[in-house]
């Protein structure tokens, strides 16, 4: 996996000294495991960095903590490096590379959260193997665990909703990594009944900085509502697609001038692993940040992002990306199985110059009215995917519904959805 | 004066406290029978699928606490909730 990051910044999350996996003595050797701000010190220092969610949602992350901190009886932590959209790589990333970093985050958040049971949560074989083994370096080594913290890792099949929170929860307690519905959600029943916090990866690799730097610290980089740096992953049509950290606010096109710019001009990009939708041309000049880029209708997501160049017909990449949605909803809710299975339909007939203005409404319609029906958020994905693409392609719509589309063809004969998408 | 504020926040208070019937239907448990919109067509819809949802936040209007309390026992699945 290609890795590097914008000279403006030191990075902070991935491994610059040295190569390949990082065992525990060179985790130590750049400063990990040190002792820093600690229990309630640490939780304010979060608050005050304003560390928001890094898996998609983007949520405080000291609000979670706050909620899991403030329940009686015992608590939980969930890291968890499912990673469900699938154009994502950097929760494997962290977890084969630095899982001490994840595992330093996790021991120093349950700390401040009087957590006693620890999970590690991931669907990547080599990412288990490399999770295991930091454990067992741990266990041989002289740093501080307090009495009583268990540690365990949990995988499982690799699946677009068992990144969910819920998912993951139900998971590690034996079941299916499949949504439930909410509420309750983990902070109020998870783990074993009880209080859990569910943090993606990278949000718990933030941690340690924050403890060993300060809120200040933390906030050298990126912006005020965005602050701190991400591993944005690279995709698409760039000439050196990868994982980069970056700090927040820089613009995109900067972004995938570090991937070794476009490969060929950028006409668009899938955003957000694939829940942010789709965004046009615009998208280059728009600034690589949560609010903005919610503002633009558009969203970062866990900061995977798929540039589309001229050979790539919108109307192809949403329905296949369509298709995966559908493929991988999880059969639990017949409003998600059926309006995937429809909004599926709808964009292939268009893609190949067989729909009709009765099913474009149609799409039109249930882009705006599924969302927030599911149990889970694939089906809001799945309706911000068709709806960004009439409002962001209205002209390669157009042409496909006249069977024009200069781009592909929209040909129903010999057509083949050409689509630069990661599954 | 003073009299005056407490009665106002008193009345509100007791008519949030009425008022405020919220449905849910569990998107998971719903297998489409309809029965919600039969007995109450004002706060249940139907997608084109034949699943039940409502508009909003699910809060029950003033005068129809009775009949969505009808389609939430008629529920074969028992996929709908209400609170209080």
């Amino acid at each position: 996996m290609r890795t590097g990051w914008h000279p403006s910044i030191q990075p902070r999350l991935l491994r610059t000294a040295g190569e390949g996996r990082e065992d525990i003595a060179a985790y130590r050797a750049v400063g990990g495991y040190a002792a820093g701000l600690d229990g309630d010190a640490l939780l304010h220092a979060v608050e005050r960095s304003g560390l928001r969610g890094r898996g998609g949602a983007a949520f405080p992350a000291a609000i979670k903590w706050r909620a899991v901190a403030g329940r009686g009886g015992a608590r939980h932590v969930v890291a968890n490096g499912e990673e469900g959209e699938p154009a994502s790589l950097k929760d494997r990333y962290l977890l084969r590379v630095r899982p001490h970093l994840v595992i330093d985050g996790m021991l120093r958040t349950a700390r401040a959260l009087g957590a006693t049971h620890l999970v590690i949560y991931l669907a990547d074989a080599e990412a288990e193997r490399s999770a295991r083994r930091a454990l067992s370096e741990l266990d041989e080594s002289d740093v501080r665990r307090d009495a009583g913290i268990e540690i365990e890792v949990v995988a499982v099949v690799h699946s677009y909703v068992g990144g969910e929170e819920t998912a993951a929860v139900r998971a590690i307690d034996g079941g299916p990594a499949k949504p439930t519905t909410k509420p309750p959600r983990p902070f109020e029943i998870g783990v074993r009944g009880e209080s859990t916090l569910v943090q993606n990866v990278e949000t718990l690799a933030n941690v340690p900085f924050i403890a060993l730097h300060g809120p200040e610290g933390f906030r050298a980089y990126g912006t005020e509502r965005s602050p701190g740096t991400i591993l944005f992953t690279a995709c698409g049509r760039c000439a050196a697609p990868g994982l980069y950290e970056i700090p927040l606010g820089l613009q995109m096109s900067e972004v995938f001038a570090l991937a070794g710019g476009w490969s060929e001009p950028a006409r668009g990009f899938l955003m957000g692993g694939y829940f942010g939708g789709m965004l046009g041309a615009r998208g280059a000049e728009l600034p690589v940040a949560y609010d903005e880029l919610r503002e633009a209708g558009s969203a970062l997501g866990c900061g995977a992002v798929t540039a589309l160049g001229g050979h790539d017909c919108a109307v192809c990449v949403a329905a296949k990306v369509m298709s995966y949605f559908s493929d991988e909803q999880s059969g639990q809710c017949g409003v998600c199985t059926r309006g995937t299975a429809s909004m599926a339909d709808a964009l292939q007939a268009l893609a190949v110059g067989h729909a009709d203005e009765a099913q474009l409404r149609n799409l039109e319609r249930w882009s705006q009215s599924l969302p927030g029906r599911g149990a889970c958020a694939l089906l809001d994905g799945a309706a911000t995917l068709a709806a960004t693409l009439l409002r962001e392609f209205p002209d390669i719509v157009d042409a496909h519904l006249r069977s024009s589309c200069e781009i592909c063809g929209a040909q129903s004969d010999h057509h083949e959805l050409r689509a630069v998408v990661a599954h | 004066m003073e009299l005056n504020r407490t009665t106002t926040s008193c009345a509100l208070w007791w008519r949030t406290e009425e008022t405020a019937v919220k449905v849910r239907v569990d998107p998971a448990k719903c297998q489409a029978h309809g029965e919600c919109t039969t007995h109450c067509p004002e706060v249940f819809r139907l997608d084109d699928w034949g699943y039940a949802y409502t508009d909003g936040d699910g809060q029950v209007p003033d005068g129809l606490e009775e009949s969505a309390q009808s389609a939430v026992e008629a529920c074969p699945e028992a996929a709908i909730t209400s609170e209080p």
